[in-house]
């Protein structure tokens, strides 16, 4: 649910002490509804707790008012009450909570009993809800290829398989955008089909999002050149990855949308990172044998990798760092900075798709991002050879056969329109795909019963993150066990069950297969 | 009067954008659309000047009158100052 308010919230609470608003959205149905309801914001005085309904700002400048449903130690998950999908709120994001609304003009203050009741209710019915609505058919084939159709538009200037505005619900088709992260692509292509008089709103709304995104990307940049420039006065080697590089391919800036800025650094210097990061104002959100993750507000999240993948991933080995970093060359502009080889390059962005795609499924915008990178490779004269060598050692050669038959069908010179099962991984979710894929996948690969072991006796790689003692005795492995058992008996029934639902409900759906 | 620090004007797909990092964009956090000619101007803005002074950059930069100069220089002054991004003695 997003507010009606943008600019000048936090003032008017700061110098108020209090904000009531009207609100935009469903997504708190049925608590609030925004043609009627009001809600009561103060600042945030106290710990938060679940159930609260805290405002956040999210780093895209969106004031968001949606439900805590778990606490971490640095964020908190939130929901909205007519949402099934969840989000990771980092504390600093919040800036005010609730203390109560109005319905039909009378004040219900947010200790009320009946509120209450209504809270708990509703929060321990979202996995029944995600469930029963079976959410990865959430979004009609023809809004899926509608989605296809614009972003074709948008890559390869084709405008040959865009969808029929007045035949497709346009909304619904921008809503699946900003789930697959390409409402900024998609805006030149969207804003030129609709009409003004009939798509206003829509148009204005569209057009927003990529406003954002554009501006994101401008001060993104600004903060990662001054991030570098300590970099490189340390001589700390670094290569940038993922979507701060892939988003050069894209023909306009702001029109890749990424979240984070991904950087492989020389292992032996993350210390020295992690100082620099810090006396640059950033907080560290997490650390880790894989990456390390750093946050400054409003919108400036850094994951400083000392490798690309786990160590018990499929791709470890082919992708150690200091391989990377040995096969990379110079930037040739005086700085610490070095570029991935080619081969490199293109065959860490097969396997980051095959990441997501064999876990929870990937978005179209990875497609776009395989697509322009080779067509960008070739061009440069690099062979189809070369690429294959690489990805045959990580053995990607199937996948990422498969995964260019989707660039082509999309992309290609002459469209066709995805299959179902060529869409399901790709267009069900958001850009990372669906917990419920997730679960699916799972089953696939390991059979029900495997799965189900896998979840209940996880190894010691799945869950030291949550039990750091494991990591020096991984002997208290049973104890953690039963920790988790517990904790899931006591506080997370409903969604155990709906996780035992998906798992009793999977066919046989295709995993990912090389 | 000048620009309060941090204020980035960059080009993206033929049009000229403003956004504030830093201080700034913590009172405005919105993005400002110009022309060629407004991002000149917003670009001279970046170190202490006057009216008089952007106009007569402005006249030198491109073949216009001082008039039409002058109401470009207040339309895209006034732009930054209800952005809240002005700093004026």
């Amino acid at each position: 649910m997003s507010f009606i308010i943008t600019a000048g919230a936090e003032e008017i609470l700061n110098k108020e002490g209090r904000l009531i608003s009207a609100v935009r959205g469903d997504s708190m149905l049925p608590m609030l509804d925004e043609n009627k309801d009001t809600v009561s914001l103060v600042p945030v005085n106290r710990k938060l707790k679940k159930y609260d309904l805290p405002l956040y700002r999210r780093p895209d400048g969106k004031l968001v008012l949606h439900r805590i449903i778990k606490v971490r130690k640095k964020y908190y998950v939130t929901c909205g009450d007519n949402r099934t999908v969840s989000e990771k709120v980092p504390k600093e994001w919040v800036i005010a909570v609730s203390d109560g609304y109005y319905k039909d003009g009378k004040f219900i203050p947010a200790d009320d009993g009946e509120y209450l009741k209504y809270v708990r209710k509703h929060c321990r019915g979202r996995w029944r809800r995600k469930v029963i609505s079976t959410p990865d058919r959430e979004f009609s084939e023809d809004e899926k290829h509608a989605l296809a159709g614009l972003l074709r538009a948008a890559v390869t200037g084709r405008t040959d398989m865009l969808p029929d505005p007045d035949t497709v619900d346009m909304e619904r088709v921008f809503r699946l955008s900003r789930m697959q992260m390409l409402s900024s692509a998609l805006c030149p292509a969207a804003t030129k089909l609709l009409t003004v008089e009939k798509y206003g709103s829509l148009r204005e709304n569209w057009q927003k999002c990529a406003d954002m995104a554009l501006r994101r990307d401008i001060l993104t940049d600004a903060e990662t050149a001054r991030v570098f420039a300590e970099f490189d006065r340390l001589g700390i080697k670094y290569i940038l990855l993922k979507g701060a590089v892939l988003k050069k391919l894209w023909k306009t800036p702001g029109m890749r949308e990424y979240s984070d800025v991904d950087v492989l650094i020389d292992r032996e210097r993350s210390d020295d990172a992690r100082h620099i990061m810090e006396s640059l104002g950033y907080a560290m959100q997490g650390e880790g044998k894989v990456h390390d993750v750093y946050f400054m507000a409003p919108c400036f999240n850094f994951e400083l990798h000392k490798q690309l993948f786990a160590d018990e991933s499929d791709f470890g080995g082919i992708f150690a760092s200091e391989k990377i970093m040995e096969r990379s060359t110079d930037a040739g502009d005086g700085t610490s900075r070095r570029i991935m080889n080619s081969a490199d390059a293109y065959a860490f962005t097969v396997a980051h798709l095959y990441k997501h795609w064999s876990a929870c499924g990937a978005g179209l915008r990875n497609y776009a991002d395989l697509w322009l990178l080779k067509k960008q490779l070739i061009g440069e004269g690099v062979g189809e050879n070369t690429l294959r060598e690489t990805l045959k050692d990580a053995k990607l050669r199937t996948f990422e056969k498969e995964a260019f038959d989707v660039c082509e069908a999309v992309f290609g010179e002459k469209p066709e329109k995805l299959t179902a099962g060529q869409m399901g991984p790709i267009l069900s979710g958001g850009v990372y795909g669906t917990k419920i894929r997730r679960i699916r996948t799972g089953v696939a690969k390991r059979g029900k019963v495997g799965y189900f072991m896998f979840r209940a006796f996880p190894p010691v790689s799945r869950i030291s993150s949550s039990y750091p003692v494991l990591e020096k005795a991984p002997v208290l492995l049973p104890f953690c066990w039963i920790d988790r058992w517990i904790n899931a008996l006591l506080f997370k029934r409903a969604r155990i069950s709906g996780e035992l639902n998906v798992i009793a409900h999977s066919g046989a759906d295709s995993g990912a297969d090389d | 009067m000048k620009l309060k620090d941090g204020i980035i004007i960059t080009e993206a797909g033929g049009t000229f954008v403003a956004v504030a990092s830093g201080d700034a964009g913590r009172v405005f956090n919105g993005m400002i659309k110009m022309n060629g000619t407004a991002a000149f101007i917003a670009e001279n803005l970046k170190t202490e000047t006057d009216e008089t002074a952007l106009v007569e950059a402005l006249c030198g930069k491109y073949e216009v009158d001082a008039e039409t100069a002058r109401a470009s220089v207040r339309n895209v002054v006034e732009s930054f100052r209800q952005a809240g991004l002005l700093e004026e003695k």
